[in-house]
């Protein structure tokens, strides 16, 4: 070896030092890496485990109010009902009992005096021109007349056919004539 | 007794009290026939336009005179059945049960209303004919039966 090729001292000193410094170096950014690392992975499991507990908590208080709600409801319809019950039994026939001599005497001939009129104008002409244009009550009419006519004529027919042989019988007693075939 | 290929008993021939009866009725027919004819139209026609053509007065006069011979010999000729006939419920036919023709119809109304009391105090023989003929059915060659009931094949007795 030449001696302008051969290091110095001083020369190896530094590079010795570099080399100390490149490995320091690597060292504690590994080192940080995976410091960094760790409480990355420590900080998502805080943040999972908290958001957990917090929606278990909100479902439980969800469920908590529908349940309590439901009570109430319950609560409040078994409440209004037995109030119910209790106007029906107790108040309405009360008032009903005071109001009904009022309501007879008063309000109901008022009423049909007020309503009369217009009945007889407006109600009873079209019910009239209805039954009397009805196909079917004309008919009916029409075959209960039928039936009363016909009803009267058979029996009338019976009456003196009945009457035409017991005539014809007495006359041929009287005569002695034979009983025709 | 067979008419028209049907046994008929006695007791299916017409008797006297619904002859009577249907006579009685139809008398009555005839009589509101020619008083509607005879007095009821002129009077009606005065009303309405004046005095009656002489015309008229003849067409109707003709009328009210023929009504009832028209009112016999037509129900007679068309239904076997008048008026009376009909609510007493008896019909005029042949004895061979067939419908009187128009003019046996004819001459049995007129010879029956030109001889009504004849053939009225006549119909005695109703009692004791078998077929309980008049004589005027007997003249003519017809007898009166019950009408045909609805459901019944022969007219008022089995």
């Amino acid at each position: 070896m030449s001696e302008s090729n051969r290091a110095s001292l001083p020369e190896l000193a530094l590079g010795g030092a570099v080399l100390a410094a490149d490995t320091v170096s690597e060292a504690v950014s590994g080192f940080a890496r995976r410091t960094v690392a760790a409480g990355r992975k420590t900080v998502a499991g805080t943040i999972g485990a908290g958001s957990r507990a917090v929606t278990g908590a909100r479902d439980t208080a969800v469920q908590n109010l529908y349940r309590r709600r439901d009570a109430g409801l319950s609560k409040l319809r078994s409440t209004a009902e037995a109030q119910l019950t209790w106007v029906e039994t107790t108040i309405v026939p009360r008032v009903v009992d005071d109001l009904m001599p009022y309501l007879t005497s008063s309000v109901l001939p008022r009423m049909i005096d007020a309503a009369l009129p217009q009945i007889r104008e407006k109600v009873v002409p079209i019910v009239i021109a209805d039954l009397a244009e009805s196909e079917e009550l004309r008919e009916l009419i029409t075959e209960q007349s039928r039936d009363v006519v016909a009803d009267a004529a058979s029996d009338l027919r019976d009456s003196t056919a009945a009457a035409d042989d017991r005539l014809e019988t007495g006359f041929r007693r009287i005569f002695h004539l034979s009983a025709a075939r | 007794m067979s008419t028209a290929g049907v046994t008929l008993r006695h007791s299916a021939y017409a008797g006297l009290v619904s002859r009577i009866g249907g006579l009685i009725v139809d008398a009555l027919i005839a009589a509101v026939l020619v008083a509607v004819i005879a007095k009821g139209i002129p009077e009606l026609w005065k009303l309405v336009a004046g005095e009656l053509p002489g015309w008229v007065q003849t067409v109707l006069r003709y009328a009210a005179d023929f009504a009832p011979l028209v009112y016999f010999a037509g129900a007679w000729r068309l239904t076997g059945e008048t008026i009376g006939g009909y609510l007493f419920g008896t019909v005029v036919r042949r004895t061979d049960g067939r419908r009187i023709g128009v003019i046996r119809a004819v001459l049995r109304a007129f010879i029956g209303l030109l001889f009504a009391p004849v053939w009225l105090l006549a119909m005695v023989t109703v009692l004791w004919d078998e077929r309980r003929r008049s004589l005027l059915d007997m003249a003519f060659g017809t007898v009166v039966t019950y009408a045909p009931r609805p459901g019944t094949p022969t007219p008022h007795k089995p």
